[in-house]
């Protein structure tokens, strides 16, 4: 029955067709941007390579970060703020099913049809014209995979929050986005930061969302690092997990003791 | 037949934040809390058989959607007890909805930007439905509904009736034994009201369980044998639309036109109140206590030529309103 949640949100993200082109050129002008924001950084740096990074090393880890941005595009905190909002939360929870679960399938279903429409052609675009490399190691796809669950249920926190707001969890959201676009290495490298910085960014599981699985793709990471990263991927994956059933839980029994 | 829900004692208590308007006493809450508790529901008790069509009603904020949310599982009560279907429904929630529909008439349940068949094609997966179930009920609701031009249009474009035709179906496609319906035909237009009751009225002909609430006195005369009243959380009349009729309005108006002008005087009767005499036409108001309408006609069929004649039957929508201003 999951497995029909996301193919259902999967046929609607086919309806909005502005909106598809409209983001799909958004992500090619931030390509190009970064394209030559990187050239011109490394054009008056004057060296091969900047903190073990080249050129096209960098190319690459920036059009495979602004694939991934499909992540952080998320409509799940919204869906959820709505249920509490509007008590649509009533009409989920007569139906036998998970409401986490749903929306965890949802995700899945909407991240899928925009890792196609939009990371497909970017990726053919970037590999044509920009010659980036291909993932150097297929763990990519695992680490991939579990970005993709710890950027969820970070989400799927922020929106749970709604439950004890009224359905405010816009300064969250906010304060999130803001950390996560910066800290997770999703912009610039964490190899570049200064180091209290970069303490800061791995104390956080943001950096377990983009950082990880883009250094794995150029192959910044190999060996024991690259086993320790993906154990710390790991750990964030189990905690933050388990805090979503947990606060879930919560959520539930304050719903169905005071009302939607 | 079987009680399939018993309700016992069933309370339910809201607290919300007492707060004045001042600055001060918003600044006051930050530190210490004031609640205030109001009673939604005040010890409850309903029992339902089988195959009943029971409608509850009472006026706005009375407790309905609070007692419907309770009995569908997503509200747990202060005190008392469910029992429905041999479960406990906000204990076994999501076993326990497996069995029941639940139409809140203001909200809709279908994905807005999907056609209803996508959502349709969903359920089916999220309540398992059997493929040949699932068919055979598509097809069935399909022809009573006559959904077959709206299924292939997203949600968002269809009108309020139409909408609530597709959501009729959506509820009903795993065959459930007990359905719940919120205001089912507010906002409809007449021909929408219609199949939607007629709808209901057939469900109800082939066994299932129905409890709506409704502010439609139409509904209620049309659909239900059944009434419950619920003021101020406690139910304060459970019976028939009829009870109800002999149990508030004695009187009766009868509208009798005669052939010529007559006399007033000569209709003064013991428990008749002349209402209006107007060139031939006179309306009385029969005490139904002290005499019958059928007496009082006997009597002035008797003496009179009459043309014409008509009783008035008390408006329910009339008494509803008397019971809601004054009580029970």
């Amino acid at each position: 029955m999951y497995k029909e949640i996301a193919i259902t949100s999967f046929k609607e993200e086919v309806i909005y067709r502005v909106e598809f082109l409209v983001s799909l050129i958004s992500y090619f002008a931030r390509i190009v941007v970064l394209w030559f924001l990187w050239n011109a950084i490394f054009n008056a740096y004057g060296s091969e390579t900047l903190k073990g990074f080249t050129l096209p090393m960098m190319i690459t880890y920036v059009s495979i970060s602004t694939i991934l941005g499909v992540f952080s595009r998320s409509e799940t905190e919204f869906y959820i703020e709505e249920n509490v909002k509007t008590g649509f939360i009533s009409v989920l929870l007569t139906k036998p099913m998970s409401y986490p679960l749903f929306y965890l399938f949802r995700e899945i279903g909407t991240t899928g049809f925009k890792l196609l429409t939009r990371g497909l052609p970017i990726f053919l675009f970037s590999l044509i014209f920009l010659n980036i490399a291909f993932p150097s190691s297929p763990i990519f796809f695992i680490s991939l995979i579990l970005g993709f669950f710890i950027n969820f249920f970070l989400i799927l926190l922020t929106g749970l929050w709604s439950f004890w707001s009224s359905g405010n969890i816009w300064g969250i959201r906010f304060a999130r986005n803001v950390i996560s676009e910066t800290l997770s290495g999703a912009l610039i490298p964490i190899y570049l930061f200064p180091l209290w910085l970069k303490n800061i960014s791995y104390a956080l599981p943001f950096q377990a969302i983009y950082s990880t699985p883009l250094l794995i793709y150029i192959g910044q990471l190999s060996g024991s690092e690259l086993f320790s990263a993906l154990l710390i991927q790991i750990f964030w994956f189990a905690l933050l997990g388990g805090l979503s059933f947990v606060v879930w839980k919560f959520a539930e029994k304050k719903t169905i003791s005071y009302g939607g | 037949m079987n009680n399939i829900i018993e309700v016992r004692g069933l309370s339910k208590e809201f607290k919300s934040l007492k707060r004045e308007p001042s600055l001060k006493s918003y600044i006051k809450t930050l530190f210490s809390r004031n609640y205030e508790t109001k009673k939604a529901l005040d010890n409850v008790n309903l029992e339902i058989k089988e195959g009943e069509f029971i409608g509850i009603i009472g006026p706005n904020g009375a407790g309905k959607s609070t007692l419907i949310k309770v009995l569908t599982g997503i509200l747990t009560p202060t005190s008392g007890e469910a029992k429905i279907l041999g479960m406990i429904p906000y204990k076994q929630r999501q076993k326990y909805t497996k069995n029941i529909g639940v139409i809140f008439g203001q909200r809709t349940q279908l994905w807005w930007d999907l056609p209803a068949k996508d959502s349709f094609e969903l359920l089916k997966y999220i309540f398992k439905i059997p493929e040949n179930i699932y068919k055979e009920n598509l097809e069935r609701f399909t022809k009573l509904l006559e959904l077959d031009k709206y299924l292939a249009t997203p949600v968002r474009k269809l009108s309020l009736g139409e909408r609530m035709r597709c959501d009729l179906a959506a509820s009903l496609l795993h065959n459930p034994k007990i359905i719940y319906l919120d205001e089912p035909t507010i906002g409809l237009d007449v021909e929408a009201k219609y199949r939607v009751r007629e709808f209901l009225k057939e469900l109800n002909k082939k066994g299932v369980t129905i409890i709506l609430t409704t502010h439609d006195m139409g509904d209620i005369e049309e659909l239900c044998p059944r009434i419950a009243i619920i003021d101020k959380g406690k139910k304060i009349f459970d019976g028939s639309i009829n009870e109800i009729k002999k149990k508030f309005r004695r009187e009766r108006i009868l509208i009798i036109d005669f052939h010529d002008s007559v006399d007033k005087d000569k209709l003064n009767f013991d428990g008749v109140k002349i209402l209006e005499v107007k060139e031939n036409r006179v309306k009385l108001e029969i005490d139904t206590e002290k005499t019958s309408v059928s007496d009082i006609a006997k009597k002035i069929f008797s003496k009179y030529a009459i043309h014409d004649i008509s009783i008035e039957e008390p408006e329910i929508e009339e008494l509803i309103r008397e019971i809601y201003r004054k009580g029970i």
